[in-house]
């Protein structure tokens, strides 16, 4: 906020950022590029090495990239939060990942007692619809909560504060919830959706009183043996749902912010908040907003999450809310679309990496860090980033 | 009558109350006692919620009734809360949602032991009770409020500690102390100012005396039974000589502090009390009601006279001659050092170990300073330099790939071992090799993220953190790092001065004997940045914290700058690693967490950023005061985590942020010292 300010109070504001390039160019810029680049081809030879010595075939890689594609789906979903919230206040929300995490857990205890009111599994979609809405409402409020008592008051302070009331926020909420809900994991139950009986008509068929009945397709708990092209794959639905999922909630956003009133206003506080205010924009208002969509979409991606990998415990949000950010800035921060690619492709290249360089899975998050680096020196404003992103890093 | 927010603020704090209910707080703090067998933790815990609120809505209001009025609505209000909540518990199994509530459950501790109705009944009496003495303190004075909260916080924090800090000192040796103490304290009461080797002199005289008198009661047995002295008393039979030195350094002292600013006052008279109360209740499990008693009144009376008798002291100590003023502060501060030395002794082992932790933060805390109070570069990946400080001292001192010449240790013969593990150093040649490796991989880390500000760079160096966490645990470089195993056992550092013809052979294998280390880490960290901060390159990192571009434009050199905060500041964390390590006597990477680097940067930011005295105060609030509670540990970090967010609402800067020189003084001063040479001219 003080930087944006400062850059734009100064009166050529273009002039210091080029002697600024010009400078790094000469001195720093090339040599760090080198060095980059040389990892870069030292990665790119391990991995052509470890193709052509036949450690690793196709078909683990399309394996790995759909396990890839639902993980980089929920760290889209979460991810669209991060740039939103950096986008208007150019704050890491270090608690987001935990805004997430109680989603999952106030869906899990919807999910629940409706598993033993039976309502699961007789209107399984109408219950799954119900979870999602619960996760959505728990993680907006906990989200609301957080804006109001530790971000609002702080607006005007130096950077660093909000981001320790952030990191605060985000280990009491940890630990609130360990304390309220216990250590323990919490399960969600299983969930067989049927879908398109009439396409899927040989999947989970079964004797009933003599005749053959055939369900259709499990889309939350199936997992069924595919042949493409000769690649023997074991598929989940449920990863195509989350990417699906995660595709179409970016679109609205996106047309939330570009078409509606609401996301004009959001896109001229990010540009300027007094401007703005003296717009007749209620910044307060707006900067609210802009935490409930974002946590809107990480309590949806929270109970997709909890649904297809079950289990649910307190701590479950850090680590994706990091990688998460990490995606946000692989995107280029502040921007929608970027967000969301980052997400898969921070999800893809974590899963298939590992075994990719022939290293240990334990690797993975070195892999998904590593790329940030990375990027942040060859394209710091991210894949998809906008010149404004650099000014405000 | 009752004040607008009153209501709506005191549903909030219900609400909040409410969910540390649901938490089973109350059952579990009730398993901790404070004062006898009935006051528990959880007995606090109620009087600060209910009595609390009440007292905080109490104050907003203006007159007795007032007052009363909105403290009995506060109170009302949380207290009314609870007894929902038990009533609901009492209805409703919330045990599959809440599962501490199964071994806590709330009516369990708050009725009472009576049945629910008269035990909400008794309970809502009980609120009604706090809200109108809630109302009450607040309408009383300032000093009196002051006395009865201090005394009554000094009651509860001794019962409280009581179960893990009863063997620091005897109640009689306490009391010598402190009557040496009083007494040089107490001869300069009534004399105007002197010089201060007259004042040191009359007090170390007059401790001398009292040295004399007590040391002949014990010696010829009249005051104690010979053959059962306290570690202090029993130097009067044992080294007379050191018994007569130290109760005249502490009639010194008394004297010392009687003519000193306030602050070193106040801290200095507490020295003694404490010491009272901790000899009180030496030896003791928990306290009696008693005891609670008379820590009660002690703390009252001196709470209530020290107003006055620092208001004397400041004013005497501003009528002394600058010299003397000055000679004051570093006696004190030699005292304060003095202190520092002698605390393991009577600590113990848990309480120094505590101390250490507190010190190695220090370290740590005083080298990020560099990185984020001087340069401002926020660093959330600190984690990586102590860890490597803290592998280097690993590798290095035992049979390691590194020290074996490439074999690993485990395809030695164990015989062997001697001969091939040639590269095995001792602490002192490993030390600096582990400073320099961390500082070096700092600077390392550094050029990646050199055009980086902010938050990215916050995130780029929690990433570094993790990874250097990642690959330790990984089993791809097992056969160095040891993987999760890490890499253990790590000899002591060892003191070995026989080889300069001094007899004196001590390893630093305990918690007390490491604690000097991390003393002189403190010291060397303190005196390095002090120095550095008002040197070219401090003043280089604070204007390139201010704007970077205009300092590029002034002539610094922002890449050269950068390294070396990012050096001099990694190397400070892999000096504390170094320590930690040999501390252990062992390295495992999960002590390499993301909350090591949170705990740093959050402490450095209580404390104030940028300020020496700041790393200390946050890193004893942050790190020793949840070590100390560590029975309450459940709550620690939930505490940590809120205390964060509560202390940036109230105190933005920290506690002790760094004096800022405003340019209009710095420019008067500098007219001062000029205006007379130019008027000359």
């Amino acid at each position: 906020m003080t930087d944006s300010q400062s850059h734009d109070a100064s009166p050529q504001p273009g002039t210091v950022d080029m002697i600024t390039t010009s400078l790094l160019k000469n001195t720093l810029y090339n040599p760090l590029r080198l060095a980059g680049g040389l990892l870069i081809f030292l990665l790119v030879y391990v991995a052509v090495t470890n193709i052509a010595s036949g450690n690793y075939t196709l078909e683990a890689f399309v394996r790995q990239s759909i396990t890839g594609l639902a993980q980089g789906g929920i760290y889209a979903l979460i991810a669209l939060g991060y740039t939103l919230v950096y986008g208007i206040l150019l704050m890491i929300n270090f608690a987001h990942g935990e805004v997430f995490m109680a989603g999952a857990y106030v869906g899990f205890f919807a999910i629940n007692a409706m598993e033993q009111s039976g309502m699961l599994a007789d209107h399984t979609f109408l219950a799954l619809l119900i979870t999602l809405m619960v996760g959505v409402v728990a993680s907006v409020t906990i989200a609301l909560l957080l804006e109001r008592i530790a971000y609002r008051p702080l607006r005007g302070a130096p950077r660093l504060v909000p981001l320790i009331t952030a990191i605060g926020a985000s280990i009491t909420l940890q630990q609130l919830f360990l304390r309220l809900f216990g250590p323990d994991p919490r399960v969600y139950p299983r969930v067989n959706l049927y879908i398109l009986p009439g396409i899927f008509k040989d999947l989970e068929c079964a004797e009933v009183s003599g005749a053959q009945v055939c369900k259709g397709l499990d889309l939350i708990d199936g997992l069924y043996r595919v042949d493409v092209l000769g690649m023997n794959l074991r598929i989940r639905p449920v990863f195509f749902l989350v990417a699906f999922f995660a595709i179409v909630l970016m679109i609205a956003l996106w047309f939330f912010v570009q078409r509606t009133k609401t996301g004009k206003a959001m896109r001229a506080v990010a540009e300027d908040k007094n401007a703005a205010a003296l717009m007749g924009i209620n910044v307060d208002r707006v900067i609210a907003t802009t935490f409930v969509l974002g946590a809107a979409l990480a309590g949806a991606g929270a109970v997709l999450f909890a649904l297809y990998n079950q289990q649910v415990t307190p701590f479950m949000g850090f680590v994706p809310g990091i990688k998460a950010f990490t995606a946000a800035v692989l995107g280029g921060i502040g921007n929608i679309p970027g967000a969301m690619l980052g997400g898969f492709f921070l999800g893809i290249v974590e899963s298939t990496g590992p075994a990719l360089l022939g290293i240990s899975s334990q690797l993975k998050d070195v892999i998904a860090f590593g790329l940030l680096v990375l990027i942040l020196i060859f394209r710091p404003t991210g894949i998809f980033g906008e010149v404004l992103a650099e000014k405000k890093a | 009558m009752i004040h607008k927010n009153t209501i709506q603020h005191s549903l909030y704090a219900a609400i909040a109350i409410l969910i540390l209910a649901l938490t089973g707080i109350f059952g579990n703090f009730a398993t901790r006692t404070v004062i006898g067998e009935s006051i528990t933790s959880s007995t606090v815990l109620l009087v600060l919620a209910v009595g609390g609120i009440g007292y905080f809505m109490a104050n907003r209001a203006e007159g007795l009734a007032a007052k009363i009025a909105n403290g009995l609505t506060g109170s009302l209000i949380v207290g009314a809360g609870l007894v929902l909540l038990m009533l609901l518990e009492s209805a409703v199994d919330l045990t599959f949602v809440f599962v501490y509530l199964k071994r806590f459950p709330l009516g369990k501790e708050l009725l009472f032991g009576q049945e629910l109705i008269p035990g909400v009944l008794l309970f809502l009496a009980l609120a009604v009770l706090m809200g109108v003495l809630a109302g009450v303190l607040s309408c009383s004075s300032g000093r009196i409020q002051n006395t009865l909260v201090m005394s009554a916080a000094v009651m509860a924090a001794t019962g409280l500690l009581v179960n893990q800090v009863n063997s620091v000192i005897a109640l009689p040796d306490a009391l010598a102390v402190a009557v040496a103490f009083t007494v040089g304290y107490v001869t300069l009461f009534f004399r105007k100012t002197d010089t201060i080797v007259y004042r040191i002199g009359i007090g170390f005289l007059s401790g001398l005396a009292v040295g004399l008198v007590l040391g002949g009661f014990v010696a010829w047995g009249w005051l104690l039974d010979p053959n059962d002295l306290p570690r202090i008393l029993s130097l009067a039979v044992e080294s007379g000589i050191l018994f007569l030195v130290i109760f005249g350094t502490l009639g010194a002292a008394g004297a010392l502090f009687a003519v000193a600013p306030a602050n070193s006052h106040n801290g200095a008279l507490y020295v003694p009390l404490v010491l009272v109360v901790l000899g009180l209740t030496n030896g003791k499990r928990s306290m009696t009601p008693e005891q609670a008693f008379i820590v009660f009144v002690l703390v009252a009376v001196v709470t209530w006279f020290m107003p006055v008798l620092s208001q004397r002291a400041s004013h005497q100590y501003e009528q002394l001659a600058r010299p003397q003023q000055r000679g004051t502060r570093q006696l004190s501060s030699i005292f304060a050092v003095a202190v520092l030395l002698v605390l393991p002794i009577f600590a113990g082992q848990y309480i120094t170990s505590v101390l250490d932790l507190v010190l190695m933060y220090i370290i740590m805390g005083i080298g990020l300073n560099v990185m984020i109070g001087y340069a401002g570069l926020l660093d959330l990946g600190y984690v990586a330099a102590f860890a490597i400080g803290a592998y280097t001292v690993g590798l290095l001192m035992s049979p390691s790939l590194l020290t074996c010449g490439g074999v690993h240790p485990n395809d030695i013969n164990p015989d062997q071992i001697q001969q091939v593990c040639t590269g095995v150093m001792t602490f002192w040649q490993a030390w600096p090799f582990a400073i320099l490796t961390s500082g070096m991989v700092g600077v390392l880390l550094g050029i990646p993220v050199l055009r980086l500000r902010g938050d990215y760079l916050a995130i780029v160096t929690l990433g570094f953190g993790e990874i250097i966490r990642l690959l330790a645990l990984s089993n791809d470089l097992k056969p160095l790092l040891g993987a999760a195993q890490g890499i253990s056992p790590i000899p002591t550092p060892l003191i070995d001065l026989r080889s300069i013809g001094i007899n004196f052979n001590e390893s630093l294998g305990n918690s007390i004997s490491i604690y000097y280390l991390f003393i002189a880490g403190v010291m060397l960290a303190a005196f390095v940045v002090a120095r550095l901060a008002s040197t070219r390159l401090g003043r280089a990192w604070r204007s390139m914290r201010a704007d970077e571009d205009v300092a590029q434009a002034m002539g610094i050199h922002l890449i050269r700058t950068k390294l070396l905060a990012f050096g001099i500041s990694s190397a400070f964390a892999g000096m504390g690693g170094a320590i930690f390590g040999s501390w252990l006597q062992g390295i495992f990477p999960n002590s390499f967490t993301l909350l090591v680097s949170i705990n740093v940067v959050s402490l450095i930011i209580i404390g104030g950023l940028g300020s020496i005295p700041g790393a200390v105060v946050g890193s004893l609030i942050l790190i020793g005061l949840p070590e100390v509670l560590r029975e309450l540990q459940d709550y620690r970090l939930l505490a940590f985590g809120a205390l964060l967010v509560v202390a940036m609402l109230l105190k933005p800067d920290g506690l002790l942020p760094p004096p800022v020189r405003k340019l209009s003084e710095m420019f008067s001063e500098h007219r001062a010292k000029h205006q007379p040479e130019v008027s000359h001219e």
